[in-house]
């Protein structure tokens, strides 16, 4: 029985953020609870899925917080508003690969060695799983980021909306596309499921 | 997809599917293929969720920075000292502080509100009390002398205490009355005088000034019942 001590897993994403910023630590283990793992996957998935890329983009994203909450635009949702950043921070990263590829080895190769080692190192058994995250990877960004923000962060069409500054209609054109890509795929490789 | 379309293709094979939910699948498979083709994909995309540990030191990392930056900006953390986290209310040291200050306030308080003219007064009050002590004994010694000098009779002893105004007056009202106030009446009258006046009330202590003749009915020993039988008369006197 703890008297006095406030409830963190009861306060919104916006009132941890403002304790956060007055040096609360228990905020700030709350908020990290509550979306590192999400983000850990959306970074994963959006960036080839390279781990130790994910986790160095989850770190970076959550240091920006820490040195500057007023980073936070108040009016938005933190959900949408930190899905917007990572996206953003994604989109740096494609960039600079792009120019990567320009100067020296093409992106292409380095998302397929990327990839290829990745899934090695990933405790992935079924050569269904590995053939599922190549075709995600194949994808390109932004149905590729769709898929993700719906399926594996779990947010609603009007989320990842805002998130992308897209309308609603674009996001389930996009989000059909990607499904329907990935599924199309996934049934030449016919895993040995039973139904 | 939506999340009841979602749990449709988890939850049921093509076969199972009623006219209904074909019906809301359509719009997303239209065969049994393509139903399975979606099948396996959410498969594939729920296993790979759950593959998504923190086995990292990332946390660490953050942890320390937050640290530095609250540190550095706040010089002593007071509100961790005062309110350290998974302590029990009691065993803060913010509520102990505030627990001690309240005991000090309450006992300094305590002790403020005796004031010091109350002091003065039990003491003499106790001096008083020495005094009659003494008195007392001083009076019984004489008593017994003269209960000694009276020894033929039986001890009862009568005072009749008048009404200092109305002494010298034909009517007498006997009392027996307390061995204090025995003390009292015998005391010389320069220390009832003195009593009087420590305790504040000159005025009455002036009425109370004691005529010459009560002073020699006090000093007169007390006869004793038998040697005078009229008393008795006059304690069944009736008016």
């Amino acid at each position: 029985m703890k008297f006095f001590k406030p409830k963190y897993a009861s306060q919104s994403d916006e009132e941890l953020l403002t304790a956060m910023s007055k040096g609360d630590k228990l905020a700030f283990d709350e908020i990290y609870k509550r979306y590192a793992g999400q983000l850990r996957g959306y970074f994963m998935n959006m960036l080839w899925r390279d781990k130790e890329k994910a986790e160095d983009f989850v770190h970076d994203l959550f240091a920006k917080l820490i040195r500057n909450p007023d980073y936070f635009d108040v009016s938005r949702s933190f959900k949408t508003w930190v899905f917007s950043v990572a996206s953003n921070m994604c989109k740096n990263e494609y960039k600079k690969q792009e120019v990567r590829k320009n100067t020296s080895t093409g992106i292409d190769d380095y998302r397929t060695i990327s990839a290829s080692s990745n899934v090695m190192n990933e405790v992935h058994d079924s050569q269904f799983k590995e053939a599922f995250e190549e075709s995600l990877n194949k994808l390109d960004e932004k149905h590729r980021e769709v898929f993700t923000l719906r399926h594996f962060d779990g947010l609603s069409m009007k989320e990842i909306a805002e998130i992308m500054e897209i309308n609603e209609g674009t996001v389930k054109s996009r989000l059909f596309y990607a499904t329907k890509q990935l599924s199309e795929k996934l049934k030449a490789f016919n895993p040995a499921l039973n139904y | 997809m939506e999340d009841y379309q979602l749990k449709i293709l988890t939850k049921h094979t093509y076969k199972g599917l009623s006219n209904e939910e074909k019906k809301v699948m359509n719009e997303w498979c239209a065969s049994q293929e393509e139903f399975q083709g979606l099948k396996s994909l959410f498969s594939a995309v729920e296993s790979s969720r759950i593959s998504i540990n923190d086995n990292s030191n990332t946390k660490k990392r953050l942890d320390e920075l937050f640290e530095s930056k609250y540190k550095a900006s706040n010089g002593f953390d007071w509100r961790s000292f005062l309110f350290p986290s998974g302590v029990l209310f009691f065993r803060q040291p913010a509520f102990q502080l505030a627990f001690g200050i309240i005991l000090i306030l309450g006992v300094s308080i305590f002790f403020v509100n005796q004031s010091p003219v109350q002091l003065a007064k039990n003491e003499v009050l106790k001096s008083k009390k020495k005094k009659s002590k003494s008195d007392a004994e001083n009076r019984k010694q004489q008593e017994e002398k003269t209960l000694e000098i009276n020894s033929d009779s039986e001890a009862t002893t009568i005072v009749y205490e008048r009404n200092a105004s109305n002494f010298g007056t034909n009517v007498i009202a006997p009392t027996i009355i307390s061995e204090e106030d025995i003390v009292k009446l015998e005391e010389p009258a320069e220390a009832q005088m003195e009593d009087l006046e420590v305790n504040k009330s000159g005025a009455f202590a002036e009425d109370y000034s004691l005529s010459d003749d009560f002073k020699e009915f006090v000093a007169t020993p007390i006869q004793p019942v038998s040697s005078n039988p009229s008393v008795l008369d006059l304690l069944f006197t009736t008016y």
